[in-house]
């Protein structure tokens, strides 16, 4: 599975930019299992915590 | 000299190349997302001159991460190039390539994020026949 691209925000968090379908279905088949994910920006000022997790999302 | 949407698009065919397994709108959400852009509302009023001011930052600390020199366009893949090419024809409207792409994504019942390259290539194909 190519890995997840994402970037880091305030506080470690990662926001998906690629790869929410791989994700969405990794932890809902899976649950626990953890995937490969690319840092592809750091953007230490950037809060993403106000958008859903994919545990949020989970079908 | 070139336009801000010729070198938005030479940009956008650039990122293209550094992330192939992404769909146009999740190219154009990523840069205006770093471009400052939160809500939708925001990224429809994203400017290309903003876009392409991400685009140019990113292309450069992306090519570095990878240890990357030029990019090389000829992996470039022909449906891209083709929906590159329309939204040059699409510059003469004056819309900001932000707005384009929402609302054809918005038309087509879906998000920007998940609108499929085949559809804006659809939506952008009359026009681009008139070019």
């Amino acid at each position: 599975m190519p890995p997840l691209i994402v970037h880091r925000g305030k506080d470690g968090e990662l926001m998906i930019y690629d790869g929410v379908t791989r994700a969405t279905r990794v932890a809902k088949l899976l649950p626990g299992q953890t995937v490969t994910a690319e840092v592809t920006a750091d953007r230490p000022n950037k809060d993403f915590t106000r958008y859903p997790t994919v545990e949020e999302k989970l079908p | 000299m070139k336009t801000t949407r010729e070198e938005l698009s030479a940009a956008l065919a650039q990122l293209s190349v550094l992330y192939p397994t992404m769909r146009f709108g999740q190219l154009l959400e990523m840069l205006a997302s770093l471009a400052g852009a939160e809500t939708i509302g925001e990224i429809e009023r994203t400017s290309d001159e903003s876009l392409l001011n991400a685009a140019t930052d990113h292309i450069a600390r992306r090519s570095k991460q990878l240890g990357l020199g030029p990019i090389d366009l000829s992996g470039l893949w022909p449906e891209r190039q083709h929906l590159l090419a329309s939204f040059l024809v699409d510059a003469t409207v004056g819309e900001p390539l932000a707005r384009i792409s929402v609302q054809s994504a918005t038309e087509g019942g879906t998000t920007l994020y998940d609108v499929e390259d085949e559809f804006l290539i659809a939506k952008a194909a009359p026009q681009t026949a008139v070019a």
